[in-house]
C-alpha cells in the first residue's frame, strides 16, 4: 500500500492505458488491484477466486476502453471499474451455484507466481507493514488482533473494554490512523 | 455517498467492522473507487487487515499471546506412561478447538488443520527440541509439567534465550500429569532462534519451577 505516484484519471490517462503504456498499466493494475482485493476479500472465499475476479475485471475494463476509446467522463473510471467488478462477482456467484463444487485442493495455493520485481516490492512493503504494526501501542495491536485475527464478536469486545459500538469505531479509527502515520514515516527516506 | 459523509460517519471503520447494510456497502465501495483520499484509506485498511489476519504484529499480551488447553488425565500414577497417549489424544481436542475457537482466521483455509506439537521436557532431560510452525501459522507445544504445577496454577513466560519476553500468562493446570498445551502464533518467533519457556510459581515470581529450552526450526 505504498503511496502510488499521483495520476489524474483524465482522458490522457485513459489514452495512455489504451496505448498500453507500461507505467500507466502498472499504476492502473496496482491501484485498482488493491481496491478490488480489499472489496473482494469479504465476498469471495479464496485468494485464487479473488485473483481470478480481479484479472477478469482488468481484461473487461481494458477491452471496453480499447473498443470505445473513452468513457462518458474520464473521472468515472473508478466507478466503471467497480461496476465491472460487481458484474464479475455476480457471474462468479451464479456460475458457482450452477456447477459442481470445486475439489478441496482447488484453492489451497495460488500457483501463479509474481515476477521478481513484483515479489521484491511486495516483500519490501510487507516488511514496512510489519514494522509499522509492531510499532503500534500495545492496546492498538490487541484490538486489531481481536478484530482481524481472532475475529472475536464485536459486542464481546465492547463488553470487555466497557465501551459501546460507536467508541469501538473510534478506537479502530485511531489505530488505523496511527498505523498509516507509522507506515508513512518508514516509507519516507 | 460523498467524501464528507464518508468521513463524518466513519464509513471505513463501519465497513471494516461489517456494520453496513448491503446498500450502504455498495454505495461506499462505489465512493472509494472514485475518491482518491478514501482509496488511499482503503488501501491502508486492506494492508492492515490482511497483515493482522495473517498473524503479523500480534500483541505481546498476557491473555492473547498463547492459548492454553488443559487436558484431564485420570491418574497421576500413570502420567509418565500415558503422557505420549495423552498428548496424542489431546491433539484431536486441540485441532478441533483451534479450528473452531482459537483460530477463526484459519477457518478460511476451509479444511482440517494438521498440527505438529512438540513435547517439551525440563531442560535437564534430553536434547533441546526443534519446533516448527504448522501450516496454519501456529506453534503447538505440549509441556510436560513433571510435577512442576504449583497449587493448580502456574505462570509461564516464553522469552528469547537472550532474555526478551514474547508471551506470558497464568494457567490453571491439574496435578495429575496432564501436559500443558500451548498454541502460539508463529509470528511471535523468529526461525532459527532459541527460546526458553519458564514455569513460575505465581505466588513467588522469582521462583522458577522449571525451564524448557527449544529452538524454532527453519523450513
Amino acid at each position: 500500500m505504498a503511496r502510488l505516484p499521483f495520476h489524474e484519471f483524465d482522458q490522457a490517462y485513459i489514452d495512455r492505458l489504451v496505448a498500453a503504456d507500461p507505467e500507466t498499466e502498472r499504476h492502473f493494475t496496482r491501484y485498482f488491484g488493491d481496491l478490488m482485493t480489499f472489496k473482494l476479500r469479504s465476498r469471495l472465499r479464496s485468494p485464487a477466486l479473488v485473483e481470478d475476479a480481479k484479472q477478469e475485471t482488468f481484461v473487461r475494463v481494458l477491452t471496453s476502453l480499447k473498443q470505445k476509446r473513452n468513457l462518458a467522463s474520464a473521472q468515472t473510471l473508478g466507478a466503471f471499474v467497480n461496476a465491472v467488478c460487481n458484474n464479475v462477482v455476480f457471474e462468479l456467484y451464479r456460475s458457482g451455484a450452477r456447477t459442481t463444487p470445486l475439489p478441496d485442493e482447488y484453492d489451497t495455493v495460488d500457483p501463479r507466481k509474481p515476477g521478481a520485481d513484483a515479489a521484491m516490492v511486495a516483500g519490501e512493503e510487507r516488511a514496512l507493514v510489519t514494522s509499522a504494526l509492531e510499532g503500534l501501542p500495545q492496546k492498538d495491536r490487541e484490538l486489531l488482533h481481536w478484530l482481524f485475527f481472532e475475529e472475536r464478536d464485536k459486542d464481546d469486545i465492547c463488553r470487555e473494554l466497557k465501551i459501546d459500538r460507536g467508541y469501538l469505531r473510534v478506537l479502530l479509527h485511531r489505530a488505523k490512523a496511527r498505523f498509516r502515520e507509522r507506515f508513512a514515516e518508514q516509507g519516507t527516506p | 455517498m460523498d467524501h464528507r459523509h464518508a468521513v463524518e460517519t466513519l464509513a471505513m471503520e463501519r465497513y471494516l467492522l461489517d456494520e453496513m447494510t448491503g446498500q450502504e456497502r455498495d454505495a461506499f465501495e462505489e465512493h472509494f473507487f472514485s475518491c482518491a483520499e478514501c482509496a488511499e484509506d482503503a488501501r491502508a485498511a486492506g494492508a492492515l487487515r490482511d497483515a493482522v489476519a495473517a498473524g503479523t504484529g500480534a500483541p505481546v499480551a498476557r491473555r492473547s499471546g498463547a492459548s492454553v488447553v488443559s487436558m484431564p488425565v485420570r491418574s497421576r500414577r500413570l502420567a509418565t506412561v500415558v503422557l505420549p497417549w495423552a498428548v496424542a489424544a489431546s491433539l484431536a481436542v486441540v485441532a478441533g478447538y483451534q479450528a473452531l475457537v482459537v483460530q477463526p482466521a484459519l477457518r478460511r483455509s476451509g479444511g482440517p488443520l494438521v498440527l505438529s506439537p512438540v513435547t517439551l521436557r525440563p531442560s535437564s532431560r534430553g536434547t533441546e527440541p526443534v519446533v516448527f510452525a504448522s501450516a496454519g501459522g501456529v506453534i503447538t507445544l505440549a509441556v510436560d509439567l513433571g510435577g512442576a504445577a504449583a497449587d493448580g496454577e502456574i505462570e509461564y513466560d516464553i522469552h528469547h534465550a537472550g532474555g526478551a519476553s514474547i508471551a506470558s500468562d497464568r494457567a490453571r493446570v491439574s496435578n495429575d500429569g496432564a501436559p500443558l498445551l500451548l498454541l502460539l502464533p508463529a509470528s511471535l518467533f523468529k526461525p532459527g532462534e532459541r527460546y526458553v519457556l519458564a514455569l513460575k510459581d505465581p505466588r513467588n515470581a522469582r521462583l522458577t519451577l522449571a525451564d524448557y529450552r527449544f529452538t524454532v526450526g527453519v523450513r
